[in-house]
């Protein structure tokens, strides 16, 4: 059953976690529902996805500031 | 993830398994976790001193202005032996030593998974060591273009460059095998019920450490070997001349160099989180944050490298770019201190030597995150790059951060290794010896280098000699107290210390290893300790 439940993608719950994860601020109870809804491969998908669009956003905000040559 | 049922193995027809060989075999064809963690930590603690005796050969030289002891060039050997024998035979020795030792004992499980392996990746220290310190003997001396190498220095130098270039090959093929035998150990041979998130911090960090070296280490070994191909076989990776770059070592070099500063400081977060709760009595807060922001920090460590390079003459997008997401990285290291201090507000707390080490680290490390987070900022960094505020701001973390979480480490569970109970007083000497000694030493760097003086220099402009003799008194007391701790502490200790150690001698430690007897014996775990131990452990951690 739990496995049944952990296999459904739920990927904003992935990605909150991530972000969560990354300012260290999680109540307590969503924490233990992402142990449970989450695998750990959807976890370190959504965490690379992430940070590609970490990088993505940082290159968009540096290339907006930086006055083309 | 699964995890696999141990059953004993009876193969040998011996029954008793507390049996061990003795004499040189036991520790040249060693398998066993403890023995080969035991080595790793003595190798460590002696590259430590050799690479503190270096360093005060430097700050003698230092005390003063003008030429007193060393040449120039010895001088330059010995900075750049200096921060290669203590980042690569110290720091990260000392963290798989303790590894080695811990991370069977803590997942209950019988020993690493791959035994032989194991011995292999010890024994190939040693002779790296030996090739780094014969380099001073060869002609040209040893490698003097500072531990990260530069080219063109390093395409330049004499075969002391050759023997260093090897011997970086060799550690890194032991730190390599070392990181597989943790992965596998740790996803593997975990005890039943031992899920992923009952795991102790220091094990959680391990295994990301691993995945770490495992990314970098190849990295470091390419751009070595481009350096030794253009030395010797007529390429031109880093040679302008022949159509190369300069600038491409420096990138290579710190895609391996920033990870490597999370490799040696990711174990030393792992040690502060087990110590901390268990002194604090309290669990872990925000174990899971924790466990995540590790991973964070794992991830953003790959994207940070350049902020090394501010001067090197990059487009100022670049700068833009590693500057924020430098600044970034902050966030979850930031997550973690707040976490330990959570973990210590209104706790039951008590200062023995380990908690004091910890504490140390929490104050003096956020100290050096903070530094960093000064120069992070590329404006400043270009005003403050190779100077000392730079070597103030790498030893708040490797020292204060590294070293004493290691501390931390060795006074946490040397009961568990030897059986006995150091001196609490001796403990709290060392403790507070050394964090006088090394803020006297390290702290007026800042001041140095806010002044503009250059690092790697044996000379230097006289309105910067008081505060060099301050750091160079302070540099040889914290070498005193390392001494101290050698004969006054972990010597005693080993012959008897201050009386037999109980299985369990801190009453807030709830991990496995507190299960097993003190001195732990030669085999542990050959039966995988029980679903409910292992529950019971985890609920006391109120890990679910």
């Amino acid at each position: 059953m739990r496995e049944q439940e952990k296999s459904s993608m739920n990927p904003l719950r992935a990605v909150g976690a991530v972000l969560a994860a990354f300012t260290g601020i999680r109540r307590g109870k969503d924490s233990k529902e992402d142990l449970q809804k989450l695998k750990p491969v959807q976890i370190i998908l959504a965490a690379l996805i992430c940070a590609a669009v970490l990088i993505a956003g940082l290159i968009i905000l540096v290339k907006s500031i930086v006055p083309a040559q | 993830m699964t995890t696999t049922v141990h059953t004993p193995d009876h193969a040998h027809g011996d029954d008793h398994h507390d049996h061990h060989p003795h004499g040189l075999t036991r520790w040249l064809a060693a398998t066993n976790h403890k023995d080969i963690g035991t080595l790793y930590m003595w190798f460590a603690f002696i590259m430590f001193l050799t690479g503190g005796v270096m360093a005060l050969c430097i700050r003698a030289e230092l005390f003063s202005p003008g030429l007193q002891f060393v040449r120039p060039e010895l001088f330059n050997q010995f900075t750049t032996l200096h921060g290669l024998i203590m980042v690569f035979g110290a720091i990260m020795p000392a963290f798989t030593g303790l590894a080695n030792w811990m991370i069977p004992l803590m997942i209950g499980a019988p020993d690493m998974a791959f035994a032989r392996m194991n011995n292999w990746s010890f024994w190939l220290l040693p002779p790296a060591a030996l090739l780094l310190m014969i380099s001073f003997a060869v002609p040209g001396g040893a490698a003097a273009a500072g531990w990260t190498l530069y080219a063109p220095l390093s395409t330049q130098m004499g075969m002391g460059m050759d023997l260093t270039i090897f011997a970086i090959h060799i550690m890194g093929i032991s730190s390599i095998m070392g990181a597989i035998n943790i992965i596998t150990t740790i996803l593997n041979m975990r005890a039943p019920g031992m899920t992923m998130m009952k795991m102790p911090m220091f094990v959680w960090t391990s295994l990301i450490t691993a995945y770490l070296l495992i990314a970098v280490m190849p990295v470091l070994a390419g751009a070595v070997t481009m350096v030794l191909t253009d030395r010797h076989f007529g390429t031109s990776f880093f040679n302008a001349a022949g159509g190369g770059d300069p600038v491409l070592y420096q990138h290579i070099f710190w895609f391996f160099g920033h990870p490597e500063v999370y490799i040696m400081a990711l174990p030393a977060f792992g040690v502060v989180s087990q110590v901390i709760p268990t002194f604090a009595r309290k669990t872990l807060f925000g174990y899971h944050s924790m466990v995540y922001a590790t991973s964070s920090i794992a991830i953003l460590s790959f994207m940070v490298w350049a902020h090394h390079m501010y001067s090197v003459g990059m487009p100022v997008t670049a700068q833009l770019f590693f500057m924020y997401a430098t600044t970034l990285i902050a966030v979850p290291t930031g997550v973690k201190v707040f976490n330990w201090i959570a973990t210590m507000w209104k706790g039951s707390m008590t200062f023995e030597t380990p908690m004091l080490f910890a504490i140390g680290f929490v104050c003096l490390f956020t100290m050096g995150g903070f530094s960093g987070v000064v120069l992070s900022i590329a404006a400043v960094d270009i005003q403050l790059h190779d100077t000392y505020y730079v070597v103030a701001h790498f030893h708040y973390v490797l020292v204060a951060g590294a070293l004493f979480s290691l501390f931390a480490a060795v006074y946490y569970w040397l009961p568990k290794w030897t059986g006995f109970m150091y001196s609490e007083t001796r403990g709290k000497i060392h403790f507070w010896w050394s964090m006088i000694a090394f803020n006297v030493t390290f702290f007026p760097m800042h001041f140095l280098g806010l002044a503009g003086m250059p690092r790697r220099i044996p000379d230097y402009a006289v309105q910067f000699t008081e505060f060099n003799a301050l750091a160079s008194v302070g540099a040889f007391a914290f070498g005193i107290a390392q001494i101290y701790f050698l004969f006054a502490v972990l010597l005693p200790t080993i012959r008897g210390g201050a009386g037999p150690a109980p299985a369990k001698p801190w009453e807030g430690g709830n991990t496995l290893e507190w299960e097993v007897p003190s001195p732990a014996p030669f085999h542990t775990w050959e039966q995988p300790p029980s679903r409910e131990l292992v529950d019971k452990l985890a609920a006391q951690q109120q890990l679910h």
